[in-house]
């Protein structure tokens, strides 16, 4: 078959993944925050209210996108597109099982974690160009948060590195093939903190704290462009899930499952777990108050990243010791 | 009400120069009467003498016909003793402020001094509160509200300040508030010299230091509502923020402004209630038996045994669901979604049960002057029984999930301090000011209804930050909850309203009435001319007092602890601006 | 006191779960409809004897009652029986907030609160309506009637 036609093939593969994803995870994000505040969510559009999202899809679509006057009409266009490029990219490269990966990069986890941050660009783009001061100081606590959290997450990954010895992603998850890296529980625990920022979920939502900035860089979009803005936040969200999936969780496999038995549903149970992360996810944004931005640098500067370099070296120290007993017995 | 002792009054501002006639009036205590020029004199005396009257109630004007009389409030939380001081201005006087000694006094003054056409001298921001430029002083008795049939056209309404300044006649409507030989809030020395100089600054005078860095940026002036997530209404703050700190703030209030005390002049006394309902609508009960009790005191009248547990029942009732409307939004104001729908499945109960009683959901006018509008029912009493037992459960979770949360804890431990002589000084009442250590309950200090039949703890915190004042909510709701079965188990058989005429008409004179709103102390001061309507109805806003005090803490903070902050005194705009 | 930090967080997360497995206390509303209860105020609506024919007498009590003038009340007076034919009773519902002082003012018990509560209207013109036009106006009783109601008090019967 043609090459190209292969490469295309693929990245509408992602495409539509992760446009799917986005219409479910809203459905989801409604539904489960509705049980979590003992409502029931959208009920009357299709069965259970499934039909919601699509209709919602449809209005932003067809909805007038009116530009304000004094924003910088160049940048206020380019930024969702450059939010949205990113994330759209990380897709690429995720295992989704042994061979249902885009492209298999040898350098997996570091591409992700590359074109990941280029989003707080975006974002700040956004901001300026929307001339609205919330949105200025929600792009500005965005690339804070960028700035403070970048180097910490991708430390709290690197046990997990050492561990499996590569960063292929496919490696990775092979690696747990018995044993899940989630044994290395501290630094699980860093990543997910880490994480949580990086992907702007609640605890950490300072970009668009909704109480204090309205609707922080997102307030003066409107339309299909409020829509890439919304996609992305919920796709970041499905990267972030199925990284701490495949670092710490065992992608697609089952543990003492041969893995030819699970190869047939391999992308389903990647999936499955993946969509238990964001539940959990969901649930934290429906319950936990916001930290203050004070308080999210200090817990990147003053904790997260002595702490995940520490614990690198423990990890290091751990797995140096027990290859020497390996060794010498 | 205890009452100081006249010789001791009179010889104290004799002491300081200050000429006065002292009387007793029934249903309103120790008035004494000054001079406009000695009227800050005498503020200042009764600060600082031994009376020690250091808490301004409140601060309000009343047009006699022939002057404005301002009347300042007192009280003395150390003897528990309040007066009455009454200072006559012309109609084209000038209003010395009193702010540097009890900066209570500050937005009250401003609100005077638009409303009834003064001048200001000496206050720091003397800008218009409520109205729009250009608006008549109405509180004035020759401005005349719309008749019925304007009223009924609903065609041609619309705000214009010119059919209130139609009547004004001679006066400018422009006039400016600043007396012309005021010296402007931007130069120094805003207060005269030789005057006490306070340590706590108004909001609009109080700047932070530049930021922690030093760094010198550009600032920001950012204009957070009327029209936003969460001021709790329609506040607007005027942000000065450098970056994220807030360097200089100020409160914009009036967009809710309907001159509540205006047409209650043109209300027989059993229908204000429904002006007051929308005041503070979260609490609407309270301020009704706010008036009903000062409409009975002028009246002589004794509600029954019944009306009053009634009363207390349906209030606390009112004071949980208005706390709890708090507690969810406080809760939001920090980012968490979780208990702010927790809280309103206990909200909804409730509302059910204030249906019941009273027919409608928020707005009750229910308690009236002699006792209440209806009589208890079964079913309600069915409800009561089923919503105490539900709510033993959630307080206990929904206290958890905020106040345990470790998020929440950083967020609001240490924020938005009050000591307990700033408390007293900005005229803080209810919640804010026991949460900062100050054990005062009008239901247990000056029992009204059936208080005194009551079992109740005040809860107290000497903190006086965010969290204490979240903690001393959470429990006062414990304890309403307490008094309510209390009212449900006790509750007396008997007329549920006394044996009044129908159309009121209360002697002349005036009364003064405060009752424990869910935001503090709420009063309703009465004249009466003997006619069927009030000749003036001041209504005490505790929020008031409560906002002008948190903004001055804002400067310093972020923008964050400015949404948590004032979110914590618990202001409602219906009721700040009436 | 001294607790690990974090316990309180996840207590926070474990009531929210607690709460997602409990039934919701919500109401699907239009499906589903609350049962108001019997003192609920709601738009005001005229009352009508056994026969059909309107209780009002046309004494313009609710009329003066009424703070906001929602309602007015135009009335013929027959100049020999001193009948009174009302010739429209108007109400501006968009403009009632529902207190019920008219119907505590009324001393013939010809008005109520009713329980329409769907007074959401898509044009502002259905907003002020005829409560009773052109009905003759219900006349007194043979008998001297003296209507005594205690202040305060609300229509007998109406009591649940």
């Amino acid at each position: 078959m043609n090459t190209w036609l292969i490469v295309v093939l693929r990245f509408l593969a992602a495409l539509t993944l992760m446009l799917v994803n986005g219409v479910v995870m809203i459905y989801m994000l409604r539904k489960v925050l509705g049980r979590l505040h003992l409502r029931l969510g959208p009920m009357d559009n299709g069965p259970w209210g499934m039909l919601q999202t699509v209709y919602d899809v449809i209005k932003l679509l067809t909805k007038e996108d009116p530009t304000p006057s004094a924003v910088d009409r160049g940048l206020f266009f380019l930024a969702p597109a450059v939010v949205f490029v990113p994330s759209l990219m990380a897709y690429i490269a995720l295992p989704f099982s042994r061979t249902w990966v885009v492209a298999d990069l040898p350098l997996g986890l570091l591409f992700v974690f590359a074109v990941m941050s280029l989003i707080p660009l975006g974002i700040l783009m956004a901001g300026w160009a929307s001339n609205n001061k919330w949105s200025l100081i929600g792009a500005m606590r965005a690339v804070g948060a960028q700035v403070t959290y970048e180097v910490p997450m991708l430390i709290a990954a690197l046990p997990v590195v050492m561990m499996a010895g590569s960063l292929n992603l496919g490696d990775i998850v092979r690696a747990q093939h018995n044993v899940w890296f989630v044994v290395n529980v501290p630094a699980f625990v860093l990543f997910c903190i880490a994480g949580l920022i990086e992907s702007g979920q609640t605890p950490f939502d300072l970009a668009e704290a909704e109480s204090e900035l309205v609707a922080g860089f997102a307030t003066e979009y409107s339309a299909m462009k409020f829509g890439l803005l919304f996609l992305s936040e919920f796709s970041n969200t499905f990267i972030f899930s199925a990284l701490t999936v495949t670092l710490f969780f065992g992608g697609w496999q089952v543990p003492f499952v041969p893995a030819d038995v699970v190869q047939p549903i391999a992308p389903v149970v990647f999936m499955l777990k993946t969509y238990i992360g964001i539940f959990f996810l969901m649930a934290i944004r429906g319950t936990l108050p916001r930290v203050r931005v004070d308080q999210m640098l200090e817990l990147g500067w003053k904790f997260l990243l002595p702490t995940s370099i520490a614990w690198l070296l423990i990890t290091g120290l751990i797995m140096k010791i027990g290859s020497t007993l390996a060794v010498s017995r | 009400m205890p009452q100081p002792d006249l010789t001791v009054v009179r010889s104290a501002l004799e002491r300081a120069g200050v000429a006065v006639s002292i009387e007793e009036v029934a249903c309103l205590g120790v008035v004494c009467r000054v001079s406009a020029d000695s009227a800050r004199a005498a503020v200042a005396t009764l600060r600082d003498s031994d009376l020690a009257f250091d808490f301004l109630i409140d601060l309000f004007g009343i047009d006699t016909g022939e002057a404005i009389d301002v009347v300042y409030h007192l009280r003395s939380f150390s003897r528990d003793e309040e007066i009455v001081v009454k200072a006559a201005h012309d109609y084209d006087g000038v209003l010395a402020s009193i702010w540097d000694l009890l900066p209570a006094a500050l937005m009250p003054e401003r609100e005077l001094c638009e409303l009834f056409g003064l001048s200001l001298l000496g206050h720091p921001n003397p800008k218009r509160l409520l109205t729009t430029d250009g608006c008549a002083p109405y509180l004035r008795k020759f401005v005349e509200i719309r008749s019925d049939e304007e009223v009924r056209d609903r065609s041609t309404q619309h705000v214009n300040p010119k059919r209130l300044a139609r009547a004004a006649g001679s006066i400018a409507a422009e006039e400016p508030m600043v007396a012309p030989d005021a010296p402007s809030a931007t130069q120094d020395g805003i207060v005269a010299p030789g005057t006490f100089q306070p340590t706590l600054l108004p909001a609009g005078l109080r700047r932070a230091p530049a930021g922690v860095d030093q760094v010198t940026t550009e600032h920001l002036v950012l204009s957070m509502g009327p029209q936003h997530p969460s001021t709790h209404g329609v506040l607007r703050l005027n942000l000065e923020i450098d970056g994220e700190e807030v360097v200089g703030a100020e409160a914009i209030i009036g967009y809710l402004h309907r001159g509540i005390e205006k047409l209650a002049e043109s209300r027989r006394y059993h229908t204000i209630g429904t002006l007051l309902d929308r005041g503070d609508y979260l609490a609407g009960i309270h301020s009704e038996l706010a008036l009903a009790l000062a409409t009975e005191k002028l009246l002589e009248v004794e509600s029954p045994r019944r009306a009053n547990y009634l009363r207390v029942m349906l209030g606390e009732l009112n004071r949980i669901a208005s706390h709890i409307t708090w507690y969810g939004p406080a809760g939001l104001d920090a980012g968490a979604m979780g208990p702010f729908l927790y809280t309103f499945r206990d909200r909804e109960l409730l509302l059910d049960i204030l249906e019941d009683v009273t027919g409608a959901r928020m707005m009750f006018n229910y308690v009236r002057p002699g006792g209440v509008l209806r009589d208890f029912t079964t079913t309600a009493e069915a409800k009561i029984r089923h919503f105490l037992d539900v709510f033993a459960v959630h307080i206990e979770e929904n206290d958890e999930i905020l106040m345990g949360n470790e998020i929440f804890q950083a967020r609001t431990q240490g924020l938005g301090v009050f000591s307990r002589e700033a408390a007293l000084g900005f005229g803080l009442t209810g919640a804010n000011l026991r949460a900062s250590g100050v054990s005062w309950d009008i239901r247990r200090d000056r029992p009204y209804a059936a208080y005194n039949e009551m079992d109740f703890d005040i809860p107290l915190s000497e903190v006086g930050d965010v969290y204490a004042r979240t903690a001393v909510r959470l429990d006062e709701m414990r304890q309403a909850a307490r008094i309510v079965r209390q009212c449900i188990d006790g509750l007396p058989e008997g007329e549920f309203t006394a044996k009044v005429p129908k159309v009121l008409r209360p002697p002349v004179g005036e009364a003064y009435a405060a009752v424990e709103s869910p935001r503090g102390e709420l009063g309703v001061h009465i004249v009466s001319d003997g006619s069927d309507t009030p000749y003036r109805m001041r209504y005490r806003p505790p929020a008031l007092y409560a906002l002008q005090a948190g903004e001055t803490l804002l400067p310093g903070g972020l923008i964050a602890d400015a949404v948590v902050l004032m979110g914590s005194m618990d202001v409602v705009l219906g009721e700040i601006d009436r | 006191m001294s607790r690990i930090y974090g316990t309180g967080i996840l207590r926070s997360m474990i009531i929210a779960f607690t709460n997602f497995l409990r039934p919701p206390i919500t109401m699907q509303y239009p499906h589903e409809r609350w049962v108001l209860p019997d003192r609920a105020r709601w738009a005001v609506a005229p009352l009508y004897d056994e026969a059909g024919a309107p209780k009002c007498r046309a004494c313009m009590a609710c009329v003066k009652a009424c703070p906001d003038a929602v309602l007015a009340l135009d009335f013929d007076t027959d100049p020999e029986t001193k009948d009174k034919q009302i010739v429209s009773f108007s109400y501006q519902v968009g403009a009632c907030m529902m207190c019920g002082l008219c119907v505590e003012a009324c001393p013939f018990d010809a008005l109520e609160m009713s329980h329409v509560y769907e007074l959401a209207r898509i044009a502002p013109d259905p907003l002020e309506y005829e409560l009773l036009a052109d009905v003759p106006a219900a006349k007194a009783p043979k008998r001297a009637e003296h209507p005594s109601k205690p202040i305060c008090a609300e229509k007998e019967g109406d009591d649940a």
